[in-house]
């Protein structure tokens, strides 16, 4: 039996777009004003030759007179960061009065805002925009093909084959169960391909550009009317087309391998590509009065975890999935005649209030799921379903029946804690789901003292069976994000400093961008910063204070106006954190081992959107990188 | 050409209180490596920048070409700052060391360098081939550039600043590290140039080589202009007359004539005596009497009554020099 799907954290889908344009948009708009700002200050105060001025004006400040436009431009998108700045404060003071326009003002606060942010970005990112109107493919190409071969000839790749046949040969002495084989592999190969790619890829990129400039090779590359921005470009897409071609050559080598690596037994059970589809989740609880209300979360036990929410054992709480989305195939009356059953897979925690009833004992928890589409079912109609239930039982298709006249149907089972177990339904409920509304799945717990803990991803519907070798594909496309993630920071930061200290850099910030850093990261952000839960001591000065002090970490604080003006700065510190995390990447959003492991089909929405949460990232990056190889001296 | 003519002529490079200071990473000062040039060089012209190593003609390059920017002052190339991308479409540039790809061979470098001129397949292959022809490396042009000699690399690294067909040729020691063949053979290849109209400049701390191309020179020393202007003119010894006659032999009594002669015009006989060649001619001239006879070899002076000596350029040319 296949592990069921944990998504604690849930993927960036193309749900998310809106968010993340907004979220991107915040970032990148503080950022390039500080810059405008520092580099403001920076001309008046230092003059020409700084860094960042060199960077920015570069080009813009030595201009033909027939492009003299090009720095007026500029011009237009300052006045529109004033107007949009002053719009945003307006709207903010006016919205904080009294009052129903309030919500209109912030909403017009926020929009000029948003305008101040895009123009600031199109003021930083003006050069480089410029830049990329005259640049020429050709060029490009021609650099690119240069690294190609470059790598190519000098034989770098040969490495990485010996290291990767080390692993492959060292993988033949591992036994393993044949329900566990594909599992295993795939979760080997990924790994190990991970590793080879992101290490090769920072050590290409980290040392393509240095070595060009130590060999001085560069010299005769940039009195060439070559742009530097040609030259960034040329070597990223260089690197990358040629580690597209390894993986490519890679992934299907290994597909093949660990293909025959499984057993011909377990390949029908284990290398699947299911569908599936999420519901929401929500809780409703039977009140004094007999009406079922509606909740966000259900009892709490006290659990460590936030992420399950938990029912009652013999109590009217049940907890209900709603699928707002099911794919328009599902309600076709000729796919449901070909597809009887359909599955739905689920995997509880159990929480148990007395020592002595371990479990619900050797039979498990008691349990019911049912399948109901609430515009067909009432609870009033019981009596009705029962009945008829009974009367039909003789029928072969019963149950299918049934299904479609009252929108229900029900499975009581017993579980254990923490295991996989899959149910299947007819098909027929949702038939008349074509006509509107929704599928719901409700759980009740029927064991008294056991509580079942469940979150958002723990049910999900198995809709259908994807390609596995399509699938195996999907999953590199994660590897291949992390790739180029790799290849685009090593070559901007080698732009600027040396090989090593690129190589440094990108690590690092590889390190912070692993889950559990990142999860360790958030917890300093504003909303957690002074949750003595998460942050016993509070943030840095409050700490600094409780340490000066001697306090221990959970006394209260006296309460006065010192103390909470600390507690402010503490607060916009934990602002400014968030903001300059967004350097760090978010590497969860490009593991999918856990889906092609455990058979799941890779939704194209989320791969979709976490290649362009890539392309959101790295454009910051490659701006730095050109303004900083464009300030650079390249013979100095 | 005269001197005028180039006076009045179209400034092509021109530097302006140029200064450069290395500086570290850490902004710390390193070296003073240029201080204060004042140039102009004209269309047409064969610039020479002449001193000794360390003296600031690389750096002085570097900063036209936009390889560094200045600490201070400007250096502008057709009006342009060195920063000007679009002005490097018309410059080709010979760095001091041929700093080429050497994983690459010759056609491949030459399709590179022009595919960075964006020019169509089909013009590249043209002037690819043109070049290899003309820098005599038709026969090596696939063998990858890490096996070429010095020679040959010099040779590839012209051909590469000549790909687009450049109005300003830069070149940066184009002579070092090259035999006499070689020597003679880029020399030439300048002259050809400047026959073209082209404008050359050329760094070198060979005098010999700057004294035989250059139209002007200037001289740097320790990052400073020591001297600028025509070759002849600085060279031109202005008391010294000097004659040359054939055949004529030269005996005591020649020499009294000679002298008499002088000192009726109120000067005073110098020296006369046979004109030496110089060794590279010398060496050139073996050069090719090797080609035309293969086989022949040095034979020490006894054995060698037979074959015929080797005869001094000079001999039956008589050289004279005198004082006024
Ligand atoms: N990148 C550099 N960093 C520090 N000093 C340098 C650098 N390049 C050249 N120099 C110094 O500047 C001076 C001039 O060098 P250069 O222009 O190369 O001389 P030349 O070409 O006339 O031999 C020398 O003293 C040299 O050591
Ligand atoms: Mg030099």
């Amino acid at each position: 039996m296949l592990a069921a799907l944990v998504i604690e954290t849930p993927y960036a889908s193309l749900e998310h777009l809106g968010t993340a344009w907004n979220n991107w948009l915040n970032s990148a708009g503080v950022c390039a004003l500080l810059f405008l700002l520092v580099g403001e200050v920076l001309r008046r105060t230092w003059g020409r030759g700084s860094l960042v001025i060199h960077g920015l004006a570069g080009n813009l400040s030595q201009l033909r007179p027939e492009e003299v436009w090009k720095r007026r431009s500029l011009w237009l998108w300052l006045a529109l960061i004033g107007v949009g700045l002053g719009v945003a404060l307006v709207g903010t003071v006016s919205g904080r009065g009294p009052g129903e326009s309030g919500g209109t003002w912030l909403t017009v606060a926020r929009l000029g805002w948003r305008v101040a942010a895009l123009a600031a970005i199109l003021a930083f990112a003006w050069e480089f925009i410029l830049e990329l109107l005259v640049c020429r493919w050709r060029r490009i190409w021609a650099i690119a093909r240069l690294t190609i071969l470059e790598t190519v000839r000098q034989k770098a790749l040969w490495s990485f084959a010996v290291l990767l046949l080390l692993v492959l040969v060292g993988s033949w002495f591992i036994q393993v169960e044949q329900k566990d084989q594909w599992r295993t592999y795939v979760d080997l190969l990924y790994r190990t391909v991970t590793i080879l790619m992101v290490v090769t890829a920072s050590v290409l990129a980290c040392f393509s550009i240095p070595t060009d400039i130590r060999r001085q090779t560069i010299h005769t590359q940039v009195t060439k009317p070559v742009r530097r921005l040609e030259i960034l470009l040329g070597r990223m897409v260089g690197l990358i087309v040629l580690m597209t071609v390894m993986l490519l050559i890679i992934g299907n080598l290994g597909f093949l391998y660990v293909f025959r690596e499984v057993s011909p037994l377990a390949r029908a059970s284990t290398m699947r590509s299911r569908l599936y589809q999420l519901g929401e989740l929500h809780f409703e609880e039977l009140d004094s009065e007999g009406n079922w209300q509606r909740k966000q979360t259900g009892t709490d036990v006290g659990d460590e975890f936030v992420y399950r929410s938990h029912i009652r054992g013999g109590a009217p709480q049940e907890a209900v999935w709603t699928f707002y989305r099911l794919p328009p195939y599902l309600f076709d009356k000729s796919w449901q005649e070909r597809n009887r059953r359909l599955v739905a897979e689920f995997m509880f925690d159990i929480y148990r209030m007395t020592r002595d009833y371990e479990g619900g004992g050797a039979g498990g928890v008691a349990m019911v799921v049912r399948f109901v589409n609430p515009r067909l079912w009432d609870a009033a109609l019981e009596a009705d379903y029962r009945r008829e239930a009974q009367e039909l039982r003789y029928k072969e298709d019963w149950d299918e029946i049934l299904a479609r006249k009252y929108g229900f149907y029900e499975v009581p089972l017993h579980i254990a804690d923490m295991r996989t177990y899959s149910v299947d339904f007819p098909t027929a409920i949702l038939e008349r789901l074509r006509e509107g509304g929704v599928l719901q799945v409700r759980v009740a717990c029927r064991s008294f003292g056991q509580y079942l803990g469940m979150g958002p991803n723990d049910l999900y519907l198995v809709v259908g069976e994807g390609s596995l070798y399509l699938n195996f594909m999907k999953g590199l496309i994660g590897i291949w994000a992390l790739t180029v993630m790799v290849i685009v920071l090593g070559t901007c930061f080698s732009t600027y400093v040396n090989a090593l200290a690129s190589m440094l850099l990108c690590w690092a910030l590889l390190f912070l961008g692993i889950p559990q850093v990142q999860k360790f990261l958030g917890e300093l952000g504003p909303e957690t910063i002074h949750r003595m839960d998460v942050n016993p001591g509070g943030g840095p000065l409050e700490s600094l204070y409780r340490l000066a002090r001697g306090l221990p970490m959970a006394t209260p604080l006296p309460d006065n106006w010192g103390i909470a003006l600390m507690q402010k700065i503490d607060t916009g510190y934990a602002y400014l954190f968030r903001a300059v995390s967004g350097i760090v990447p978010d590497l969860y959003q490009y593991d999918r081992t856990l889906h092609v492991a455990e058979g799941f089909s890779i939704p194209g929405g989320e791969l979709i959107m976490s290649v362009i949460l890539l392309a959101g990232y790295l454009v910051p990056y490659i701006l730095a990188g050109y303004y900083l190889l464009n300030a650079r001296e390249i013979a100095a | 050409m005269s001197t005028n003519n180039l006076v009045n002529g179209e400034v092509i490079v021109e530097t302006r209180n140029l200064s450069k200071v290395y500086l570290d990473f850490w902004g710390r000062k390193k070296k003073e490596a240029l201080r204060a040039l004042n140039l102009q060089i004209y269309r047409g012209e064969v610039f020479g920048l002449l001193g000794p190593n360390g003296s600031g003609k690389t750096t002085t390059i570097k900063l036209l070409l936009g390889l560094l920017f200045p600490t201070e002052g400007e250096a502008l190339v057709f009006g342009r700052p060195g920063t000007d991308v679009a002005k490097n479409e018309r410059i080709g540039y010979l760095p001091e060391e041929s700093y080429l790809y050497r994983f690459l061979n010759a056609e491949e470098t030459l399709d590179f360098y022009g595919r960075l001129f964006n020019m169509s397949p089909e013009i590249r292959k043209k002037r690819a081939e043109e070049l290899i022809e003309k820098v005599g490396l038709s026969r090596d042009k696939k063998r990858p550039l890490r096996e070429y000699s010095k020679g040959m690399r010099q040779r590839i690294g012209l051909a590469q600043a000549l790909i687009n067909d450049p109005e300003l040729v830069i070149l940066d020691e184009p002579t070092s590290g090259l035999d006499p063949i070689g020597t003679r053979w880029m020399k030439d290849l300048i002259l050809e140039l400047k026959a073209q109209g082209k404008t050359v400049i050329m760094c070198s701390h060979r005098l010999d080589d700057v004294q035989d191309v250059c139209d002007r020179i200037a001289i740097l020393y320790e990052g400073e202009l020591k001297e600028l202007g025509r070759v002849d003119e600085l060279l031109e010894i202005a008391d010294v007359v000097e004659m040359r006659a054939r055949r004529v032999p030269l005996t005591q009594e020649f020499r009294h004539d000679l002298e008499e002669v002088i000192r009726r015009h109120g000067g005073e006989l110098d020296t006369v005596q046979h004109p030496t060649t110089t060794l590279e001619e010398l060496f050139l001239r073996i050069v090719k009497e090797s080609q035309v006879h293969q086989g022949r070899r040095y034979l020490p002076r006894t054995e060698r009554t037979a074959a015929t000596a080797p005869s001094a350029v000079g001999a039956g040319r008589t050289e004279v020099s005198a004082n006024s």
